[in-house]
């Protein structure tokens, strides 16, 4: 009973060390005023927390502790996601944490730990309440984050509106999950999953309701306005954490959801996961198009990307393989994402005290005063674009285009051509600004950031060498889908 | 004779790599701050570095010519690793008739652009590392043999482009550059979502994932499947080579090009949507391809038609050798749909002499470009006798040009269009209406830029062409004339690959519409 017992706590560990590092930070922020510090205490913390998700054997998802939580490759592989995300994430932001006040960055720190905790669990829930709590942990560390600049008024704004349609979205989740209890008896996934063929009208509805949460997180249409608003408002190193690992997090719940949960339903979920997919990359890509503000442009084509990934939750993996094309997905468009913001986090900067620091004429013969910034965010704008040189970028578009066409949804790839085809623009449309246009009169002065560049240049360096040799990811995800 | 892969046996099996190999080590090079800033004006040593390299791929082209057997149809100098297991993906190299000259074309006309490129002004290294990039992907598209690869290598020549033009070209350059990628784009896309359907009807079939195209070739489709495919083929095919209907983009990206890139344009890039064809459209989908033909055909003598009368109307150089391209790739598309060995040999001598025909005029161009600043042909008048070796290159590029006897563009056009009046009698003849056009606005072009009055005063002070120039030039006329006066050594090596080619398109249509109407009884 003990053997097993403790042998479980160490399959949780990576999350103990996430809540243990949490508290330390907290703990730290009382005796130390210095922000590089409990950044790279920080860091040290997610950075433990990845190695043991890389040390774990493959093995299939198993319930553990319980009942409460699922322990196996499919959890591991996306919590790795979502870690990885996290911990590029405080790199990335390491510098400006430190030059700007009010000093607060102790609870920064200790909120995107919490965060990046709550999204542990939210992925390995296996039961709803447990799944309710690790969203909520989740989510309220990151309407805290998002209003962290409290000197900036559109962050304060982010964050309340975050908040109130968050909590909406939150409440819905939850209304369907007493729904289903009510059903069928039981919080537990399988349980529930087991249940099958109880189609009633109870069950359904709060199917419904779940399904709906769902999108909302991952920021699907028609649940998507919260999410130009937000990323536009919230610091961008917060906007690329949750376009990058909250979004990874939530899509590992919402194909667990749909293929565990909701297996034996798949005929009635498979039209409107279709329309989903289908909307959300046509709107994303076509709004997209009018965006000035960087911010504003990589919220929507965050949404259409979110759609290619739902193409891969339309082809079964028995059938198409799309689990571990949306999976691969996700980890290379975390690396785009990321770089992506981190570019304009970089440049941002140079114009803090500018209303629109983010505005794509900030970009304007970006190419001639700093070429190599410029070429690294050529390279994002292309992964993003799906277009080679950036083979992560491409290789993530043919893997989930190759599943759904295999399940015989050729019509939403040629939907997915467009919105490629559309996306190039508004993509190219930034290299144009770096490459072709004359720069500003005013001198650009880049502040020296070697951990951001840091993070930028292995961005660039997993898209590609992750694109080139993609077996290496593509197996495990594989490996991870198959034993869910 | 004294065979070199006796010697290093190891070299056989990596020479196609060291064709992809090369360009791409020049690009990483021009892009180390080594040769200087990227911004440095002069940029000479860039230069001589990238000149130097660029021999390379040059004489391994020469190696590959001298060693290719022309008594085998099939590919040579194969090199096969598995890239991507689960998907049945794999780095193919191969070369054989059909793509032999279109990768030694790329090799000669490297040099010559690099040669050719000191006016490039700011940063030489920027622009050497694009035109590396760009022979990488020309080569890697005309040797895979695998059809993601060569997906893969088909969008890589975007990028350097789309840098190339929106760099370095003229006023318009941002318009020209975007709507070249976005036609292009929007074509490849479409490809792309034909390829996966066909990828997954083979695993359908077969129970197992291949991209090769050696795999693909044993596709078992329906009419209509087949039809929607080969459409989706030719539509990017069809942008890139341009047929006429899609071939807006092609005036503007000329005209702002800098005059390598439009060289390489003109010279290379254009031939890949025809070699797609070949290599790629009709083998994959011979029945779709055999029913569509005459379409193709006719759309390429609209091209051919259509393309000589705008360049006739033309006031600018640029655009007019840009339209004589629109109407010259006419004859390639007409040739390529007759599916006989003479055209299709016609096509290919065509296309290489139309690359070296029209990579000198468009070095010309520059060269008066260089000098004067404007492309009005109304601007020029008797510069013959104030440029007598420039003259005399332009004299040999423009008979190129109009396929006049000894010049390598004559072979071409002879063959191409006798090798299609058997199947399209109508339209080859419509098509020799082109050739009378063509000669009509070179001509008149020659005549109006070199002979009459020299009225303008600038034009008084024009110099002869510089030894850069020169060397750039020579070249390309001396290979004019050796193509037209022995074209043995061309033909024969596509000779063989052809006629292998041909007949496997006829015996798999014939088959396949056995196998559907026998079998399904479904009405072709």
């Amino acid at each position: 009973m003990f053997d097993q017992l403790a042998n479980e706590m160490f399959l949780v560990l990576p999350l103990l060390c996430l809540a243990v590092g949490a508290l330390v930070v907290m703990m730290l922020d009382v005796f130390s005023g210095s922000a590089t510090l409990k950044g790279v205490v920080t860091a040290v913390v997610l950075g433990a927390s990845i190695w043991m998700l890389c040390l774990v054997p493959s093995y299939p998802e198993k319930v553990i502790l319980g009942g409460l939580v699922f322990g196996g490759s499919y959890t591991y592989f996306t919590a790795l996601v979502l870690c990885l995300s996290a911990f590029l994430t405080v790199l990335l932001a390491l510098n400006k944490q430190k030059k700007e006040g009010p000093k607060r960055e102790g609870e920064y720190y200790t909120l995107l730990l919490m965060a990046v905790a709550g999204g542990y669990i939210f992925i390995s829930a296996a039961e709803l309440i447990t799944l309710f709590i690790g969203l909520e942990i989740l989510s309220l560390a990151l309407y805290a984050l998002c209003a962290s600049e409290l000197t900036n008024r559109s962050s304060v704004q982010a964050g309340v509106k975050y908040f109130m349609l968050g909590s909406f979205a939150s409440v819905i989740l939850l209304y369907g999950m007493a729904l289903l209890y009510g059903a069928s008896g039981s919080t537990e996934i399988i349980k529930i999953a087991d249940v099958a063929g109880n189609s009633s009208g109870i069950f359904l509805s709060g199917a419904a309701l779940l399904f709906c949460g769902m999108l909302f997180k991952i920021g699907l249409v028609p649940f998507h306005f919260w999410v130009p608003d937000v990323y536009h408002g919230a610091p961008t190193a917060v906007s690329a954490f949750m376009a990058s690992g909250v979004k990874a997090a939530a899509v590992a719940v919402m194909l667990r959801i749909l293929w565990v949960l909701f297996g034996s339903y798949a005929e009635l979920w498979m039209d409107l996961v279709w329309w989903v997919a289908a909307l959300s990359i046509l709107l994303g890509n076509f709004v997209a198009l009018s965006q000035r503000g960087l911010k504003s442009l990589l919220a929507y084509s965050s949404i259409a990307h979110a759609g290619y990934i739902a193409m891969g939750i339309l082809a079964r993996s028995e059938i198409g393989g799309g689990g571990e094309a949306a999976l691969y997905y996700l980890l290379i468009y975390s690396f785009m994402t990321l770089g992506a913001f981190g570019v304009v986090l970089v440049l941002s900067a140079a114009y803090a005290d500018k209303r629109t620091p983010d505005d794509i004429t900030r970009f304007n013969g970006l190419a001639t005063t700093h070429p190599w910034t410029a070429a690294l965010m050529t390279f994002f704008m292309l992964a993003l674009a799906g277009m080679p040189p950036a083979m992560g970028g491409f290789m993530a578009k043919f893997f989930v285009f190759t599943a759904a066409i295999k399940s015989g949804h050729v019509g939403i790839v040629l939907i997915a051509c467009l919105g490629a085809l559309v996306g190039a623009y508004y993509y190219l449309r930034v290299v144009v600004a770096m490459y072709f246009a004359p720069s500003a009169k005013e001198p650009r002065r880049l502040e020296r950031d070697p951990s951001a560049y840091a993070v930028l240049a292995l961005c660039a360096a997993a898209i590609l060498v992750l694109g080139v040799f993609p077996q290496v990811v593509y197996v495990r995800a594989a490996l991870a889908v198959s034993g869910m | 004779m004294f065979d070199i892969f006796a010697v290093l046996p190891w070299l056989k099996s990596h020479l196609l790599s060291g064709l992809i190999f090369f360009p791409a080590l020049g690009c990483v090079a021009m892009l180390c701050p080594v040769f200087g800033h990227c911004t440095n004006p002069c940029g000479r040593r860039a230069r001589r570095f990238s000149f130097l390299l660029s021999l390379v791929p040059l004489v391994i082209g020469a190696l590959l010519f001298w060693q290719f057997d022309p008594q085998i149809g099939g590919l040579q100098f194969e090199e096969r690793t598995t890239w991507i297991a689960s998907f049945g993906i794999s780095y193919h190299l191969g070369v054989d008739g059909i793509s032999l000259f279109l990768v030694l074309l790329t090799a000669v006309l490297i040099p010559l652009v690099i040669v050719n490129s000191a006016a490039i002004g700011a940063s030489t290294r920027g622009y050497m590392a694009c035109l590396f990039f760009l022979q990488m992907a020309v080569f890697g598209t005309l040797l895979a043999q695998d059809l993601l690869l060569f997906y893969v290598f088909w969008e890589l020549m975007l990028v350097p482009l789309f840098l190339m033009i929106g760099l370095w070209g003229g006023k318009r350059r941002i318009y020209a550059t975007v709507k070249f990628v976005l036609y292009t784009l929007a074509g490849s896309l479409l490809m792309q979502a034909a390829l996966f359907y066909a990828v997954w009807s083979y695993y359908a079939q077969s129970g197992e994932v291949s991209f090769a195209l050696s795999d693909l070739m044993h596709l078992k489709l329906t009419f209509r499947e087949e039809s929607w495919l080969f459409l989706a083929f030719a539509l990017a095919f069809g942008i890139k080579v341009p047929i006429v209907p899609l071939h807006t983009w092609l005036p503007d990206a000329h005209v702002e090009a800098p005059t390598g890139g439009s060289v390489i344009l003109a010279g290379v890039l254009l031939k890949m949507g025809i070699y797609g064809f070949f290599r790629f459209g009709f083998p994959l989908f011979p029945r779709a391809a055999l029913e569509y033909a005459p379409y193709l055909a006719a759309l390429g003598v609209v091209g051919v038609v259509y393309g000589a009368l705008m360049a006739w109307a033309q006031t600018d150089i640029k655009r007019l050798v840009a339209y004589s391209s629109v109407s010259h790739l006419g004859y390639c598309v007409l040739g390529l749909s007759a599916l006989s060995v003479m055209a299709a040999g016609g096509v290919i001598f065509l296309m290489v002499s139309h690359g070296l025909a029209t990579g000198a005029l468009f070095l010309i161009v520059g060269v008066l470009y260089e000098r004067r600043h404007t492309r009005e042909i109304s601007e020029y008048g008797g510069l013959a006798a104030k440029m007598p070796v420039f003259a005399f290159c332009f004299a040999v590029a423009t008979l190129a040009s109009i396929a006049l006897p000894l010049s390598s563009g004559f072979i071409g056009e002879f063959l191409t269009l006798a090798g299609s009046f058997e199947r399209f009698p109508v339209l080859t003849i419509t098509a020799l209406l082109g050739v009378a056009l063509g000669a009509v606005y070179m001509l008149t072009l020659y005549k109006r830029v070199m002979f009459g009055e020299l009225d303008q005063e600038k034009n008084g002070k024009l110099e002869d062409l510089h030894l850069r120039e020169t060397a750039a030039l020579v070249p390309l006329v001396v290979l004019i004339f050796w193509l037209g006066l022995f074209p043995q050594p061309l033909l024969e090596r596509t000779e063989v690959s052809l006629r292998q080619y041909c007949s496997q398109i006829m015996a798999r249509a014939a088959y396949l519409s056995g196998f559907r109407s026998s079998g399904h009884g479904e009405a072709l």
